[in-house]
């Protein structure tokens, strides 16, 4: 286990978290999780320095921070801009035609999937289940769910509205 | 000492076969007590329990499924069945499952003939495939990461080397990253590894997924043979096999072979890459003379004529002794030379090392690069003789009265630790090196003798834990090299005589071990493969 | 022991007829080669040449693939089949990743070789062929060691390649 620098440091405040948090566990890789997203808040993406950082807060080795990091896909290791659409590719939301959101949110975006616009406005990934078959297929947008009755059309207004207005109101697509 | 407790056993039944085992065992060790051979993958004896490949299901009675023999405890009264039809069922199924996204890489895999994925799909699997082939996952294939070479589309993410890194290493390198039929294996930072322990990870691999980049495309395994011997790059002695091509009698790789009390299953990568000295450049392959500056090649006829010649007053000699050299060498050696009338002798020793409180790296490693100071120091009665160290030999060089300096058995490449021997010496004293490669510290030797590596002699050596092992020659003497019986046999002869000496490492071997310091009655031909551990030394 | 009484008759033991059917013989092929010289059963090397089937085992051929690069793979299985011993590869490493492993060099002894055809067999890409040539024949000894450029053109030859000393 190596100890490698990096110039990234929480501030004072969120020590004062983690300490909190590690002294719930038994071992203090076990606050890992809840760490990672509050680094993930504070920075905006998991970058490499970041996860060394953490390990070296946690003691752990830096590898196997990689490794928790790269199973969950709400951990982001790249900066994936303002609005990052996730959409759901596991069993039910397929089934309910998950490709054809995808393949809209391709076509409006300009990007392929695990690809960031040029202005770093927006991001798209396809992600495990978000636990919400009955509503397939499910859509994340950062930390919003869009959902029931979600297709093609409405994928692509709602890619509209958040580059027009900036803002959308999601209640209004789920209905 | 202990107070060894009873352990109460526990009898276990195995396909119809009962053994006894300690109740801290798990099923699959007490079928390896009993010989029966169970499918697995992630299972290593020197690695904690994974679970992952799900290879090893067996039978047991009484439970309504299968169980992983791996990591399923013994109880008394077990009745086990590893090869009935739903066990062999199991099997088959992981098997399937495991070659779905796997290549087809046979042809230009390095691991094609010792792997697990072939071996068992030959004995357990024989079923048509039932993925087409434009449907399988693709990974990063062959990834430099050092030493070794990872395919990440041929694992099956057995997490063995994952295992390895962190509880051998403690380094961890490698993880796992992604999960489902995307899983990965690869280095966390995707740069190269960074232990001295990388060649392990090739052999713990079951399928082709980590090769060794050294021996990347050299060989086909099938065309090689294993012979035991013992590795003699530090004073930890690792059990070693040595694969050698029988046509063309080259050596191609050197892997561990488990030894619990030794190496367990491990060798460092020092040990495992540095027998390249054997056919490098700089290995001597004939006598040679330096006069005026100027190389001669010579013979060994005129070596040990010149060396017979100057025998005639041994006053004036002093034989250094390597402690690489084997201790059938080393006895033969000052044997034949005391008999000749030489008194002084050296022991030529990484001295900064041997004294040391904790010369381990923590694995493996030991910080004296020679094999064999133990030997020697057990042997120093035996041969009733005192052994200069190197201020001794300044000291006799002080005296004025030496004018030969007959330096044996100096091995590799790596022998910075004796070049103080060799200053030690000043110009009117003639050096004659008996060495295995010829190198810068040797510039000031008078004649540089071909010397037998260790691949190339049979003998015993004591390591660093006070454990006699074997070494048993794998290859033919490179050119005209020649071990120490040789050239004590070619110096009382005049001349070059290696027929002879072949099996005198026998007798010799024979003489230390009935002698009361080494302590037993031993065979040569029957001594253990993995070793006698010698009692303390007193 | 009791010898045998019998004795052949007269008219064989004058092997006359025996002669005259002999001589019939002859005279029965001397006179079908003469009227119909078709059908000798002889082909008239080299002139002529014998036409073998497309299964005849000749000189091997190393394919190509589509962009003219060796299909083999230094695999070794077609080494390792043959019971002549007389194929010698060593592997190494294609600069384009996808190819990874190729033979840098490929030797077949012919003097060595018995046209079995199992290295045909082994081989799991369809690298080695039995083609058709068998005008081997030469002057030198090293000849005969046929390289990986000799066998990757041995699929168009037109005449042996003796060498005269």
């Amino acid at each position: 286990m190596t100890e490698v620098s990096s110039p990234v440091h929480f501030s004072e405040q969120m020590l004062e978290t983690v300490d909190r948090l590690i002294a719930k566990y038994e071992k203090p890789e076990c606050a890992l999780l809840p760490i990672l997203h509050l680094a993930q808040d504070q920075f905006g993406h998991l970058s490499p320095p970041v996860l060394n950082y953490v390990a070296s807060l946690l003691k752990m080795p830096p590898g196997k921070v990689f490794d928790v990091v790269s199973f969950y896909t709400m951990f982001k290791t790249r900066d994936m801009g303002k609005w990052c659409l996730q959409i759901c590719h596991n069993v039910t939301c397929t089934m309910m035609g998950a490709e054809r959101l995808v393949h809209a949110a391709v076509e409006s975006l300009g990007v392929g999937v695990n690809g960031v616009t040029e202005d770093k406005q927006f991001s798209l990934v396809t992600v495990e289940c978000l636990g919400s078959c009955d509503k397939a297929p499910v859509m994340q947008v950062n930390n919003e769910f869009v959902e029931r009755a979600l297709d093609a059309e409405k994928v692509k207004n709602l890619i509209k509205d958040l580059r027009e207005k900036g803002q959308t109101t999601f209640e209004e697509v789920t209905r | 000492m202990s107070t060894d407790v009873a352990v109460k056993k526990v009898s276990v039944t195995i396909d119809d076969k009962k053994v006894e085992v300690t109740p801290d065992k798990t099923v699959f060790q007490a079928a390896v007590e009993a010989g029966i051979f169970v499918p697995h993958y992630c299972y290593h004896p020197d690695l904690s329990i994974a679970g992952v490949c799900r290879m090893c299901l067996v039978e047991v009675d009484n439970a309504p499924k299968l169980q992983i023999s791996c990591n399923t405890p013994v109880r008394d009264g077990m009745v086990v069945r590893t090869s009935s039809d739903k066990a062999r069922q199991a099997q088959k199924g992981s098997l399937e499952l495991h070659l779905i996204n796997h290549p087809v890489d046979c042809p230009i895999c390095d691991k094609a003939g010792e792997c697990k994925l072939q071996d068992f799909y030959r004995e357990f699997g024989l079923y048509k495939s039932r993925v087409e082939l434009e449907d399988k996952v693709h990974k990063p294939k062959a990834k430099d990461i050092g030493t070794i070479v990872l395919d990440a589309e041929r694992c099956i993410l057995c997490t063995r080397c994952t295992r390895f890194t962190h509880e051998v290493t403690h380094t961890d390198e490698l993880v796992i990253v992604n999960r489902g039929n995307r899983s990965e294996l690869k280095t966390y930072d995707d740069g190269p590894l960074r232990n001295d322990y990388t060649g392990n990870l090739a052999d713990i691999c079951p399928v082709g997924a980590l090769t060794a980049r050294d021996f990347r495309f050299q060989q086909r395994v099938w065309f090689l043979e294993k012979k035991n011997s013992v590795c003699t790059m530090c004073a930890r002695g690792c059990n070693t096999t040595v694969s050698v091509n029988p046509k063309t009698k080259k050596l191609y790789r050197v892997e561990p072979r488990r030894n619990p009390e030794v190496n367990k299953s491990w060798i460092c990568d020092t040990g495992r890459w540095r027998y390249h000295y054997v056919y490098g450049e700089s290995r001597l392959r004939t006598p040679e003379k330096i006069s005026d500056g100027r190389v001669l090649e010579s013979t060994w006829h005129q070596a040990f004529g010149e060396m017979k010649r100057a025998l005639e007053d041994p006053s004036g000699i002093v034989i250094g002794l390597s402690t690489q050299l084997t201790n059938e060498e080393i006895l033969e050696l000052v044997l034949s030379f005391k008999e000749s009338g030489v008194k002084h002798f050296v022991r030529i020793v990484d001295e900064q090392v041997i004294e040391e409180r904790s010369p381990w790296d923590g694995v493996l490693k030991h910080r004296d690069h020679t094999p064999n100071a133990e030997g020697f120091a057990r042997m120093f009665s035996m041969m009733n003789t005192k052994f200069l160290d190197c201020a001794g030999l300044a000291a006799l060089v002080g005296e004025g009265n030496l004018r030969h300096a007959w330096f044996f058995g100096l091995e590799g490449e790596d022998v910075s630790w004796a070049s103080r021997f060799v200053e030690a010496l000043p110009e009117g004293v003639s050096l004659t090196l008996h060495a295995t490669s010829r190198l810068p510290i040797w510039e000031r030797a008078q004649w540089l003798l071909p010397a037998a590596s260790a691949f190339e002699k049979s003998g015993t050596m004591v390591n660093a834990l006070g454990r006699l092992q074997r070494l048993q020659a794998a290859i033919p003497r490179v050119s005209l090299a020649r071990d120490g019986h040789a050239v004590a046999f070619g110096v009382q002869r005049g001349a070059d005589r290696d027929a002879a000496p072949e099996a005198r490492h026998v007798d010799l071997f024979e003489k230390l071990i009935a002698a009361p310091l080494l302590g037993r009655e031993q065979v040569w031909k029957k001594l253990d493969p993995m070793g006698v551990a010698l009692k303390e030394r007193s | 022991m009791k010898r045998s009484k019998y004795r052949l008759p007269l008219s064989q033991r004058i092997y006359l007829i025996a002669i005259l059917k002999g001589m019939g013989i002859t005279a029965r092929h001397f006179f079908t080669n003469l009227l119909r010289p078709g059908r000798m059963p002889n082909v008239g090397y080299p002139e002529k040449r014998r036409n073998y089937s497309p299964r005849f085992r000749g000189l091997q051929i190393l394919t190509v693939k589509p962009n003219g690069e060796i299909r083999c793979t230094a695999c070794m299985l077609c080494a390792t089949a043959c019971p002549a011993d007389c194929i010698h590869i060593t592997a190494a490493e294609h600069p384009n990743p996808e190819v990874e492993k190729f033979p840098k060099e490929f030797n077949i002894d012919m003097l060595r070789c018995v046209f079995c055809g199992m290295c045909e067999e082994a081989c799991p890409v369809d690298a080695i062929r039995m083609g058709t040539r068998y005008e081997l024949a030469n002057f030198e000894r090293n000849q005969f060691i046929y390289t990986k450029d000799d066998l990757m053109r041995a699929g168009n030859y037109t005449q042996s390649r003796v060498t005269r000393p």
